[in-house]
């Protein structure tokens, strides 16, 4: 996955994300996920790292579960009781739940189930994929100005460094004897104007090294399409047999 | 949502000629500049010339506009911030500004005092990657060019490191390594050692005097401390608080040049190669480059309250027992024992990237680790925050401490809102001389200012233990003798403990009850040098 054209990788991503949520099945969308789990394991993603980004995914698919169990449209219901009518994804003929509760787990599953289908490709992509070889084929293959591509560079590294921004204003704050809660609007301030005082100071540096937003550049490294990424794209736009069926 | 500004679309470069010519130096003439329409000149009627082919140290006062000099110089202001009121900048007979950032990086290139702030790509191979293809370079030139740089500047280990992962001295060595490839004819150095240690900033003059004497390009470095250039520089040049730059003064060559030398430095306030800093800052008394602070020099007033006995009945105000440091997967510290008391000061040696800065860190809950650290007795969790109260904080950038909204907001912070806490705040910014910038941003003093906030803002919190990462990073003599003098007494007056880190040997033994070193994995104490 790491070899893939990252712009390619990211447009067959969200091609099969579009089709999953033009799709209302939830195995599909597991299917999905579990693949996509399988690929980043095999492109080196350490178990633990993925097994901590799911446990939130299956708080959240608990809680949309629930949701659409509890609050399923009506119409879904009366075309699910109408005579000789089969649950459209469960099994469930002559089994203890009545139609119109199949229905309601149906719809459930199908909200839960999308929360995997779409958190799969997009987590395939953030894991495997490397910034830099990113902002190249974006560069290279899609014709993004550069000004454009180094800018969401430049955000990226930002982002990536907030963490300890955060950390260092929450220890200012406590250093001066004042409890502030994880979420409180006065960590704001000093965040913001770090992050407007930071982004300056990269725009100058970047500027010095000769950078401008819309100027003929080389690329020392290219990220070529190859057949494996047109065949990635065949594999993504695979669910939408699901259409026909 | 960021406010990433990015820089203008470029203007076709005008064609560059760098064979020698009669315009060759940097000039400035009658410049004056202010960053806001309505604020004052930073920089007022400056005139000067700087000569081609050497080496030029450019000293003076904190806050005399020296960096934003070199700004000028490379072009980056008046675009980026500020406008020039009157006045030109001519770098062989070119207005930097007008340049296109392609053609300007070949003229002029600076090197940051903070490395932390100059790098745009993940890795050193692909940040010098990106100061080629930014000239268009072909992939072939540009690994040719990348290998003769990383040899260069002794990078070859590091090149596939992600650049957040190096040392204070490493990442400067990866900015010389820029440059090298950029080529500029002039390179402007914003005090590029302030936060290396001795090794580190040997290493990285050596490779530049090697480079110069090679191609005979011009350097303008802004730096307080003149030691760091002898044998290096050729001149150098004072900002006078007239609005001139001084005539050249060259470097001592031979050791009987020495004293003249020295005798210049002292009357101008700089710090004195070898010289204690009780000695200049007796000397400093009554010159006009005093101290703004408390008023009291370090070791020329009277002294402070008499530094708490080693000796002491309650438990230490801070006691590391068995701490294991790592980072980026190397060791830092193993199994290090120490104990500070109330009342005391220590300073922390080390080498860029020994772990000093992460000491501090763990301490303040940011980093985890193994052992344990103790305040008053009571153990840290790792990895979590202290109680609030229980640590004060001057960080190496003032910025990073800064919780209020205006100056006098941020001495207050904390404090209970009574007349009394107003009274003692008013008191402290009139000591410090801030008192009419009190309804100001703390964002918007300058930068010797904002240090003097940031020790004086602990004046009112009681605090029991102070930590302070580097605390006379790129000051002057006097900003450095009136910092330590503040930090001095606050930790004193108020029987804290005060823990800093630093580069400076020297001020680390003059001013510390007790000097602690990290080297090679271990705490221990250091023994003063001879």
């Amino acid at each position: 996955m790491r070899q893939l054209n990252p712009s390619l990788k990211a447009l067959s991503l969200l091609l099969l994300t579009l089709l999953l949520a033009a799709l209302r099945q939830p195995w599909l969308n597991l299917s999905v996920f579990a693949l996509c789990g399988l690929l980043m394991l095999l492109s080196g993603v350490r178990p633990r790292a993925l097994l901590l980004t799911v446990l939130p995914l299956l708080i959240l698919g608990a809680g949309l579960f629930f949701s659409g169990y509890r609050f399923a449209a009506d119409s879904a219901l009366r075309q699910v009781a109408a005579p000789g009518a089969a649950s459209p994804v469960l099994p469930f003929k002559n089994s203890l739940l009545s139609q119109a509760d199949a229905s309601r787990v149906s719809n459930g599953l199908v909200l839960a189930s999308r929360v995997f289908g779409f958190a799969g490709p997009g987590l395939l992509l953030a894991l495997t994929t490397d910034r830099v070889r990113l902002v190249r084929s974006l560069g290279q293959s899609l014709r993004l100005p550069p000004l454009f591509t180094y800018g969401l560079l430049a955000a990226w590294g930002m982002f990536s460094q907030m963490n300890l921004e955060y950390a260092r204003a929450r220890a200012a704050f406590r250093a001066r004897g004042i409890r502030v809660t994880p979420l409180s609007l006065r960590l704001l301030r000093p965040l913001l104007i770090k992050s407007v005082r930071w982004s300056e100071a990269l725009a100058i540096a970047m500027e010095s090294k000769g950078f401008e937003g819309h100027a003929r550049r080389s690329s020392w490294r290219t990220v070529p399409i190859r057949l494996s990424d047109w065949l990635f794209l065949g594999l993504c736009l695979l669910p939408a047999i699901g259409f026909f069926i | 949502m960021t406010t990433l500004r990015m820089v203008r679309s470029a203007s076709l470069p005008p064609q560059l000629k760098f064979k020698r010519q009669q315009h060759m130096s940097l000039c400035f003439s009658h410049l004056s500049f202010r960053y806001f329409a309505d604020g004052p000149d930073v920089i007022h009627q400056l005139s000067g010339e700087i000569p081609d082919g050497r080496i030029t140290v450019l000293a003076g006062p904190s806050g005399q506009g020296k960096s934003t000099l070199l700004y000028l110089a490379a072009g980056l202001y008046p675009d980026a911030a500020g406008q020039i009121s009157s006045g030109q900048v001519r770098v062989d007979g070119q207005d930097p500004a007008a340049l296109s950032p392609g053609a300007r990086c070949r003229l002029t290139g600076l090197l940051f005092q903070n490395p932390d702030l100059q790098f745009c790509l993940d890795t050193v191979e692909n940040e010098l990657a990106f100061c080629l293809e930014n000239l268009a370079q072909p992939p072939a030139a540009i690994s040719a060019a990348l290998e003769e740089a990383i040899d260069f500047s002794g990078l070859s280990a590091l090149r596939r490191r992600q650049l957040v992962s190096l040392s204070g001295g490493e990442k400067q060595r990866v900015a010389l390594a820029c440059v090298r490839l950029l080529q500029p004819r002039w390179l402007l150095l914003d005090e590029p050692l302030a936060n290396l240690d001795p090794a580190s900033g040997r290493f990285l003059l050596q490779r530049l005097q090697s480079w110069q004497q090679e191609a005979r390009f011009s350097v303008l470095a802004v730096d307080h401390r003149i030691e760091n250039w002898l044998g290096i520089a050729d001149d150098l040049r004072l900002l006078q608080p007239d609005g001139s730059i001084s005539a050249a003064w060259p470097f001592p060559r031979r050791r009987q040049d020495r004293p003249a030398f020295d005798q210049l430095l002292q009357q101008h306030g700089l710090i004195v190669p070898g010289r204690s800093y009780r000695e200049q800052a007796a000397r400093l008394q009554g010159s006009p480059f005093l101290p703004l602070a408390t008023g009291r020099l370090a070791g020329a007033g009277p002294a402070p309250a008499e530094p708490a006995t080693e000796q002491s009945d309650g438990p230490p105000a801070l006691a590391l027992q068995n701490l294991t440091l790592q980072a980026g997967g190397r060791y830092l510290l193993r199994e290090a024992d120490a104990s500070f008391q109330a009342g005391r000061v220590y300073a922390l040696l080390g080498q860029s990237g020994c772990g000093k800065s992460t000491l501090l860190r763990a301490i303040l809950g940011f980093s985890r680790y193994q052992g344990s650290i103790r305040l008053a007795g009571r153990r840290l969790r790792a990895g979590r925050p202290p109680a609030p109260g229980t640590l004060g904080l001057v960080t190496q950038s003032p910025q990073d401490q800064f919780v209020g909204g205006s100056v006098l907001e941020e001495v207050t912070a904390g404090q209970p809102d009574t007349e009394q806490t107003r009274r003692k705040a008013e008191s402290i910014l009139r000591q410090i001389r801030l008192w009419r910038f009190r309804d100001l941003s703390p964002y918007q003093l300058s930068q010797g200012q904002q240090r003097r906030l940031g020790v004086a803002s602990l004046l009112l919190s009681s605090c029991p233990v102070l930590l302070c990462d580097e605390p006379t990073y790129a000051q002057d003599l006097a900003a450095t003798l009136a910092l330590m003098d503040q930090l001095l007494t606050v930790c004193r007056e108020g029987g804290r403990l005060l823990l800093f880190t630093t580069h400076d040997r020297q001020l680390a033994f003059e001013y510390a009850d007790e000097v602690w070193e990290i080297q090679g994995e271990a705490l221990k104490r250091a023994a003063a040098e001879s």
